[in-house]
């Protein structure tokens, strides 16, 4: 009987290691986000680790691979080394829409920059250092450091999901005492863990049923008590960015990716009002910023094609992140800010 | 507490090693030990339900108390007596769930037609598993009355019958003459039982929590703003529907039977492969079992059935298919989804019996031959009648998920109306649509084999996929199935969609 038991027990354990390398295989293309890293060069708070193969199931489907930066970038430029620091011709900051790893490496919008500037004969070489959890302020800490690691020669396009600033965040950017995203720090045994895609897999839907109330409908920025100076505070915000890329020859092109939701009548929304968008892009104009205003172009693509420009085939409509028709519409848009703004006289 | 949740598998466990300390460690005599077994089944089946709302703990014993005391088979002599504890056995838990499911909604309705200022309602919180319960203790009445089940001695057995937990919420509805007599019986946890019962409850959860609630994503959406979507994407919404409570629905009666199972009990089982239905009687057969036997023995039967001549059996499919789909929910939706499964029912049965005519005025002298031809549908007129039926059916579907007429108003004029919108192809229902139709594959072929002479059966049926867990591979496809589950899962928090019933 002993002896039964100790062979089952055995069995139950060989089946339940085997059990588990089948998920962590299944996993590797179904949920494999490449994990953080330390940024040495300040760049971007964090970086991914380079040369890892990524995967993404949960929110849309994509597979890609990270650059030996720690980046999304898998464009290949013409010449060996062209797109190395140094030869960057527009550099892209943002958080996790900018990243693009929802959809293909090779669909993501800095990747169709390449290709649009390839087929224009310009060659402007696009670098993307978009990374999760880098809002505006964060990316506005990091700028100078980016720009002195990245040397972009033209432009760097910067994203905003907000329109307001406040003002600690602005003193602490001026100041330089903005507090850093840092990577959280785990014992040697986790770190190994989130290394295996199926664990990885448990901790995000623990994490979601742990913010499972967060994902209500939109509010709108009026309802931020920040809102009635955080516009004034976000001029000076991006006065001291445009400072800053001035100072290397560059332009600033400030990009809005609105979150999109919809009303019970079908009506797209975004949780920025109109107002508050045009008091921007007035910003944005006196300061000879480009801005572009991704919340015409979705509400543009929903009206006229009901194409939706966010959430995927296995979200609901307009949840998350950018789609691919969400990164062509991005793409075509900064694409034709940089065009329009060289055709000038 | 429901059965996707970790309150509840601690809960479980825990009744699984009292049963077990009951039955091996304790020193009890049988009899004791099957006694105490009972009482504490019908304590742990109150917790489970006070988890929800003690409160509605009173109206549960207030219901077991009143069938059980009122139960008495029918007396010939003192007919009046006997007539009067019916009454009470029937009207109590009838009136209970009439006030707390219905009130509200007939005033409303009255008032409405009448075009009269609606008077502020009760408003009271439909308590879960009532029309479950009720439908028991109902059961349970009448067959004791009808001499079909003596009367019950022990309080215990029957409280435990009424409140047992794995159904007591979302059903099966289950008979007290298939249930009380298993409490007569030496039920106890084994080795043998755990491993089918847990498969059987797994398998259950992998249904709901991973097909059910993540295509609950894309169907509520759709229903929500039809006008936002293309024709194309509002009929895939429609399909996913009838997948994700199909999903939903027989995943929890599977995790229940499961639960019975580990504890040493049996369930029927409530479902058997729906949606391979030829027609809409065969339908109604292999959905919701439990709740079509129950209108069909206490509700058809008892207002004549098909026994009265053929205008009366329209009249008694139509009443007993109305209030089914009244059981369902108090609104309007509710009770078209009932009345147009019952006009189905009846154009079946007119179909049926013209078609019998016509086979005898052919072939007089054939006999039991006509009977054999009348089953034997060529292969591809049987997948017609299952496309058919399954269309009809989901067609009904739109009332059901709806919340309103206003809304499946809607969404009918969106799917019709061949009207441009939003494509979105959701991922979770190609994956469901292909699981399903590899499942039915499955079923089909095990048929086919069990059949053994070169044809499928005209029945065919489901099965629980239960492995022997002495293998290796079995571990490991059980251990994966579990991953799945745990990986897959959506987190977002769905509730069972029966519960509202």
């Amino acid at each position: 009987m002993a002896k039964r038991v100790l062979i089952w027990c055995t069995k139950v354990v060989a089946a339940g290691i085997t059990a588990f390398g089948i998920l962590a295989l299944f996993c590797v293309f179904y949920y494999n986000p490449p994990v953080h890293v330390a940024c040495e060069d300040g760049a971007t708070c964090y970086k991914r680790e380079p040369g890892s193969f990524w995967a993404r199931g949960t929110e849309g489907f994509a597979l890609g691979r990270i650059d030996e930066n720690g980046y999304n970038n898998s464009y290949e430029a013409g010449t060996a080394g062209e797109d190395k620091p140094g030869n960057i011709d527009i550099l892209m900051m943002g958080s996790s829409q900018t990243e693009g790893l929802y959809v293909d490496d090779d669909r993501c919008a800095s990747f169709l920059l390449n290709e649009k500037f390839e087929e224009d004969g310009s060659n402007y070489r696009v670098y993307n250092i978009g990374m999760s959890a880098h809002n505006v302020c964060q990316n506005a800490d990091n700028l100078k450091t980016a720009m002195s690691v990245y040397g972009p020669k033209r432009y760097v396009a910067m994203e905003i999901s907000q329109m307001y600033c406040e003002e600690w965040q602005y003193r602490a950017i001026v100041d330089g005492t903005y507090e850093e995203v840092v990577l959280q720090e785990y014992p040697e045994i986790l770190e190994f863990a989130q290394r295996i895609p199926y664990v990885k897999l448990l901790y995000q839907q623990y994490k979601n049923y742990q913010n499972q109330d967060l994902m209500g409908p939109l509010g709108t920025e009026s309802e931020n008590p920040a809102t009635a100076d955080g516009q004034q505070w976000m001029g000076a915000l991006l006065d001291y960015m445009n400072e800053q890329v001035r100072a290397q020859d560059c332009a600033l092109i400030m990009y809005y990716i609105p979150q999109v939701d919809f009303d019970g009548d079908g009506n797209i929304y975004f949780a920025a009002e109109d107002s508050s968008r045009e008091n921007f892009a007035a910003m944005c104009q006196e300061r000879g910023i480009l801005f572009v205003d991704m919340a015409d172009r979705l509400q543009q693509a929903y009206e006229e094609e009901y194409v939706v420009g966010a959430g995927f085939s296995n979200t609901t409509v307009g949840y998350g992140h950018l789609n691919e028709q969400g990164h062509d519409m991005l793409a075509e848009g900064i694409y034709e800010a940089i065009t329009g703004e060289e055709a000038k006289p | 507490m429901t059965f996707a949740s970790v309150s509840f598998l601690i809960f479980f466990a825990l009744v699984i090693f009292a049963q077990w300390l009951i039955y091996y460690v304790l020193p009890l005599s049988r009899k004791n030990r099957r006694n105490v077994s009972h009482v504490f089944l019908w304590i742990a089946s109150y917790v489970f339900y006070g988890w929800w709302d003690a409160h509605f703990l009173t109206l549960l014993l207030g219901v077991t108390l009143v069938a059980f005391f009122s139960a008495a088979p029918k007396d010939e002599k003192r007919l009046a007596q006997s007539r009067v504890r019916l009454g009470i056995g029937v009207g109590v838990p009838l009136l209970v769930l009439g006030v707390f499911k219905y009130f509200d909604f007939f005033v409303e309705s009255f008032c409405q037609a009448f075009g009269i200022t609606q008077p502020a309602g009760l408003s009271l919180i439909l308590p879960v598993g009532i029309s479950f319960y009720t439908f028991q203790a109902l059961s349970y009445t009448i067959d004791v009355y009808q001499g079909r089940l003596p009367r019950e001695k022990s309080f215990v057995h029957f409280a435990l019958y009424i409140s047992f937990f794995p159904q007591l919420v979302a059903g099966p509805i289950v008979k007290a003459a298939d249930f009380l007599p298993q409490l007569n019986e030496e039920r106890r946890v084994t080795m043998k039982r755990l491993e089918k019962g847990m498969q059987i409850f797994v398998f259950g959860m992998l249904k709901k929590v991973v097909l059910a609630d993540n295509l609950s994503i894309f169907v509520d959406e759709v229903f929500e703003t039809p006008g936002m979507f293309s024709s194309g994407t509002v009929a895939l919404a429609v399909i996913s529907y009838g997948i994700q409570i199909y999903m939903d629905f027989s995943g929890y009666s599977d995790m229940a039977i499961g639960c019975a199972h580990c504890l040493g009990y049996d369930l029927n089982r409530n479902f058997n492969l729906p949606y391979l239905s030829q027609n809409v009687s065969e339908f109604w057969k292999r959905w919701h079992i439990s709740l079509s036997t129950w209108l069909q023995q206490y509700l058809y039967i008892p207002l004549g059935g098909n026994r009265r001549g053929r205008v009366r059996m329209y009249c008694n499919l139509m009443i007993t298919m109305l209030l089914g789909g009244l059981w369902h929910g108090a609104g309007w939706n509710f009770v078209i989804w009932g009345g147009l499964h019952g006009a189905a029912l009846c154009v079946h049965k007119m179909f049926r019996s013209s078609r019998k005519k016509a086979q005898h005025d052919r072939a007089p002298a054939a006999g039991e031959n006509v009977k054999v031809a009348a089953k034997e549908t060529p292969c591809p007129g049987r997948i017609l009648c299952i496309l058919l039926t399954d269309m009809f059916v989901l067609f009904c579907w739109i009332f059901f998920r709806a919340e309103s007429l206003g809304q499946a108003v809607a969404v009918l004029a969106q799917l019709f109306g061949m009207r441009a919108g939003v494509r979105h192809i959701y991922s979770w229902s190609i994956v469901a649509l292909v699981l399903v139709a590899v499942s039915t594959l499955v079923a089909v072929i095990a048929s086919y084999r069990e059949n053994g002479q070169g044809r499928v059966s005209g029945t065919v049926d489901g099965f629980y996929p239960v492995l022997d867990l002495s293998r290796y591979w079995s571990l490991v496809i059980f251990f994966v199935e579990i991953g799945l589950i745990l990986g897959l899962a959506y987190v977002g928090g769905s509730p069972f969609i029966y519960f509202q019933f």
